[in-house]
């Protein structure tokens, strides 16, 4: 392989394996902490930031595999707060006046690039929603505006003039790279003493007397007051660990990237009507998804011909000049995605020291908010009134929100 | 002469580029690629994979089991998403 | 440089072109011409874009993605890309797999003004302050800074301008994949996909073998009808129940099953319960300053433009190799007309009788050929214990070091042998070609990778939904023609016999 490799010869055998990343270095698991995140996402670690900068305490964040290796390393980057109801509004403005700070507060480049969010109408009919969400979104402090045809063409002029009826533009929103926030998330909060335990799955989760005592694991038992399940695709799991049953449903998304190719595609665009999302990278490169009618509910993580069929068909109806971009990777991730589409976050009635942050399927635009509202909730005890509509109770008291901007299907049943 | 071994042709991933990633941390095959960028290119890893193992093990000592390689995702080539979609035009849309 | 005839060669045109187009039996030019850029190319039926391009002595064929760095013909198999070009409207395009037509308008693209002259160099001269993710570490503090910054790399990012719409409709336009459903499925035309395949339909199961080139038989050249490889070759085409596609590439396995074929003439999508692998190897490289530069190709790709397009890689060679397959390499070249300057062998004791220790192709095409003594035929210098410390050149390579291998420092400087050269030929050895069927899906505990590259052929059990699937020849580390087929007849047979 290489000249000086072959001279050496091979390394000496049972040499420590390095960590998969500096700030997830092996080390003793304590006997106690003041909070266990079970689950080293983009969630989970901005969970811990967050409560580590308001000094909580001792923290430990446990994850099965390496962190971010879930949906947190596989999805669409997009980020946006024009949402189509006020309890989405409220929830990702708070979090994209937090993405606008992130990379100077954490001192590493997320890589977040204003470089605007539109979603599109194919059908006049879906106009008169779009003006009334536009309409509101002033009042949450979202700066939005409604496109009509001719608008949203010189916009995305390499998109099909015919599929193009308007849309609502936000300028000030755009994309990340997924892995960076992770990262970046996860030194932040290394840097000021969390630790985060890899290949660490949470295994019970003990209960008594109506509040959380701790955790157990493969590598020992923890105890602590406080466990946050932000575990993803396996935060059913390690619910029902606490005894918590949760309205989730594993469904897979599948994605697609194509070669790189110089700018043609500015904003980052989500097309409701097809259930598709695509943005242009920096590096050039397109990526984007798409659903089918019915969710794909399921937890396997392969990758389907149908889905990859359905992504080349919507996109090249949309963007026709990428009928000639090779797609070099096709890969799927998984979402524990609820009724409402809404992420299920805060204390759990019944069980004092148990908290959720799970249930998203826009999860990654949505952490920062969340491991904000989240860390202050567990910190001061009393969720925020942004925080409040996303409790799980709503589901018992039949409160759900009716969010219709999105690209995914709330569609699971047979 | 770190900096003109390239590993990864597709995206000029240095060895250099290499090392220095390794010494800041990212310590396994996967969090390497996705820190450099080797491995996501049009090739996507068919001519630096070995590459990148091998220098890997040089500068870590160990070698990576092979159940943290890197996996494979489909296509195996590239193809043209013209292809695929003139391929299953006359397929309905709720494909099975 | 003289243009010598190989010895084995059967058309009577075989001549090795120094630039220009050969003459056919009747003593016409039978050629047709291609555009690059503004020049015109000469080239003839059967060529590839990249061949063609060689032969009339254009080497650098592209720059690469971030520092600009010339690239060229490099691995010949359609895997690294440095041969990718637009053509005709379409980025991407892997000229060395991909067959000439005339008045095809070829373009280099990212490069200014051109790639022979990129201006745009100067990023590669940049380095040493944009190492790989030094992004991460700048512009944290200023939004503004960090938008302009980010404009700026996305116009110079990006290997080539979006199709044009004319050739994205004309990929739109095409007919509908077929879809076959076979009762066993054998992905690669060589000794082991062939011998798959035969033993699969001569056992009752309605086979279909793809093959990605225009023959069966890997990457040998024409060879005598008595060889293995050519008896073989008769009898996958004679095999009733099997149905040999060439020309047909195998883009992928998908969870839900299907395997999707691309063929000039129309897609495939095949649906069957077992598939046997047969994909063969990726060349492994050599490691060292200038080991992307135009002039520096694997052994395989060498072979390969010798013997299917009669195109030298260069004028002046040294070959770098480690086992007998390397003198193969340097024997086609001098019998291309190719100056073999020296072979800088890693072994301390060469010895080209080791046709044992070798892959397939080191006991020359059809299991022929043996090496009888490593200096003959190539009249080459073979150096020994040495291996490449570095190719030197502006755009192409001009010169290699050699150095012997595990030396002190002051040694090496004593030691150290500059050879004027164009080209230089990488011979190590190969890895499997597993892209196809190592999915993450595929793996399991048992095969965490996939593979125990032992050589013989390996059930992978279930790698897709109602797909049962066998490994054999290269891509399960067989190393010899005998060892290919013998596995590839295991895989067959046990193909043939499963369950449904």
């Amino acid at each position: 392989m290489r000249a000086a490799a072959v001279a050496a010869g091979r390394p000496a055998p049972g040499a420590a394996r390095p960590a998969p990343v500096r700030w997830a270095a092996p080390r003793e698991l304590r006997p106690t902490y003041d909070a266990v995140i079970a689950g080293a996402g983009v969630q989970g670690l901005a969970l811990a930031y967050e409560l580590t900068k308001r000094r909580f305490g001792r923290i430990a964040v446990l994850d099965a595999g390496w962190p971010g290796c879930g949906a947190s390393g596989a999805n669409g980057e997009m980020i946006r707060s024009a949402f189509g109801s006020p309890e989405w509004d409220r929830f990702f403005q708070h979090s994209l006046c937090r993405w606008q700070v992130l990379s100077a507060e954490l001192r590493f480049n997320v890589l977040f690039t204003r470089a605007g969010y539109l979603i599109l109408a194919l059908d006049d009919d879906e106009l008169p929603d779009m003006r009334v969400n536009t309409l509101r979104h002033p009042h949450h402090g979202i700066r939005s505006r409604l496109l009509d045809a001719e608008r949203a063409r010189r916009l995305i002029p390499a998109a099909a003039p015919e599929v193009v009826r308007g849309g609502v533009y936000q300028a000030d929103a755009g994309f990340a790279h997924h892995d960076a926030v992770v990262w970046a998330y996860g030194r932040a909060a290394a840097r000021l003493g969390v630790e985060v335990h890899p290949f660490t799955p949470v295994s019970a989760v003990a209960v008594d007397g109506g509040r959380v005592r701790g955790v157990e694991t493969g590598r020992g038992r923890i105890s602590t007051p406080v466990v946050v399940d932000a575990a993803g695709a396996g935060a059913p799991a390690v619910a029902r660990l606490a005894g918590v049953d949760l309205p989730l449903s594993s469904c897979r998304l599948e994605m697609l990237v194509t070669e790189s190719v110089t700018p043609f595609l500015r904003p980052a665009v989500s097309v409701p009507g097809l259930r598709a999302y695509c943005h242009q990278t920096s590096r050039g490169e397109f990526v984007g998804g798409t659903e089918l009618p019915r969710a794909d509910v399921t937890d396997r993580r392969g990758v389907t011909w149908s889905m990859l069929v359905d992504m080349a068909r919507t996109f090249t109806t949309l963007f026709p000049c990428l009928a000639g971009l090779r797609v070099l990777r096709h890969w799927s991730g998984l979402v524990s995605q609820t009724p409402d589409l809404s992420p299920i976050l805060g204390p759990v009635a019944g069980i004092d020291g148990f908290f959720l942050d799970c249930g998203w399927v826009y999860g990654f635009m949505g952490a920062p908010a969340a491991g904000d509202l989240l860390a202050e909730a567990i910190a001061s005890g009393r969720p925020a009134d942004v925080l409040k509509p996303f409790l799980l109770d709503r589901f018992s008291s039949g409160r759900l929100i009716r969010e219709g901007s999105l690209v995914v299907t709330a569609e699971t049943g047979p | 002469m770190r900096r003109t071994t390239v590993i990864c042709l597709c995206h000029d991933v240095t060895e250099d580029d290499v090392a220095r990633a390794i010494a800041q941390g990212y310590g396994h095959l996967e969090t390497l690629k996705r820190y450099t960028g080797a491995m996501m290119g049009p090739c996507q890893g068919r001519m630096c994979r070995a590459a990148l193992t091998a220098v890997y093990a040089e500068l870590t000592g160990c070698d990576p089991p092979a159940a943290e390689q890197p996996s494979s995702r489909p296509p195996a080539i590239p193809v043209r998403l013209g292809v695929i979609a003139a391929a299953a035009r006359d397929d309905d849309r709720q494909a099975s | 440089m003289s243009a010598a005839r190989p010895p084995d060669a059967r058309d009577a045109d075989a001549t090795c072109r120094p630039g220009r187009a050969a003459p056919t039996l009747d003593g016409e030019v039978a050629g047709f011409t291609l555009r690059l850029e503004g020049r015109t190319i000469p080239a003839r039926p059967g060529d590839s874009i990249a061949a063609a391009l060689l032969a009339a002595d254009v080497r650098v064929f592209g720059r690469s993605f971030k520092h600009h760095r010339p690239r060229g013909y490099h691995c010949g198999r359609g895997h690294c890309g440095c041969c990718a070009m637009r053509v005709d409207g379409l980025p991407g395009v892997r000229t060395c797999v991909t067959p000439a037509r005339p008045g095809m308008h070829v373009v280099r693209e990212h490069a200014w003004p051109s790639a022979e002259r990129d201006l745009l160099r100067v990023l590669g001269l940049l380095s040493p302050l944009t190492p790989a993710g030094f992004y991460y570490r700048r512009f944290t503090r200023s939004a503004w800074l960090f938008g302009r910054w980010e404009r700026l790399l996305a116009h110079l990012a990006g290997h080539g301008r979006p199709p044009t719409p004319a050739a994205a409709g004309a990929l739109l336009a095409a007919p509908p994949a077929r879809t076959v459903t076979p009762d066993v499925l054998v992905v690669g035309g060589g000794a082991a996909g062939m011998s798959a395949a035969v033993t699969a339909a001569a056992g009752g199961a309605k086979t279909i073998l793809l093959e990605a080139h225009d023959r069966l038989g890997g990457d040998g050249a024409a060879d005598p009808p008595d060889s293995p490889l050519s008896r073989l070759r008769a009898e996958a085409a004679t095999q009733p129940g099997l149905h040999v596609l060439t020309r047909h590439t195998a883009v992928g396995l998908w969870q839900d099953g299907p395997v999707f074929v691309e063929h000039e003439g129309g897609a495939l999508l095949v649906r069957c319960p077992r598939i046997v692998f047969a994909t063969g190897c990726v060349d492994d490289r050599l490691l060292f300053p200038g080991c992307d530069m135009p002039g520096v190709v694997l052994g395989h790709g060498v072979v390969r433009l010798i013997d299917r397009h009669r195109v030298p890689p260069g004028r002046t060679a040294v070959v770098v190799t480690d086992r007998p397959f390397g003198y193969v390499v340097a024997e086609r070249l001098r019998d291309a007309g190719v100056e073999v300057r020296a072979i800088a062998d890693h072994r301390v004791h060469p010895d080209g009788r080791e046709a044992s220790a070798g892959r397939t192709h080191a006991d020359g095409p059809g299991g022929r050929r043996r090496i009888a003594d490593p200096t003959v035929g190539t009249r080459a210098p073979v150096l020994a214990g040495y291996t490449v410390a570095e190719a030197r050149g502006r755009c192409e390579v001009r010169d290699v070091r050699l150095l012997p291998l595990a030396v002190g420092r002051a040694r090496a400087r004593r030691d150290a042998v500059r050879i004027a050269c164009d080209t230089l030929c990488v011979a190590l050895g190969e890895h499997p070609d597993d892209s196809l069927f190592a999915t993450s899906w595929a793996r399991s505990p048992k095969h965490p990778a996939i593979v125990p590259r032992d050589g013989a052929a390996t059930c992978l059990g279930v790698v897709a939904d109602g797909v049962r699937a066998w490994v054999a020849g290269g891509a399960a580390g067989a190393r010899t023609f005998a060892e290919a087929a013998a596995g590839g007849r295991e895989a067959g047979l046990a193909a043939a016999c499963a369950d449904p």
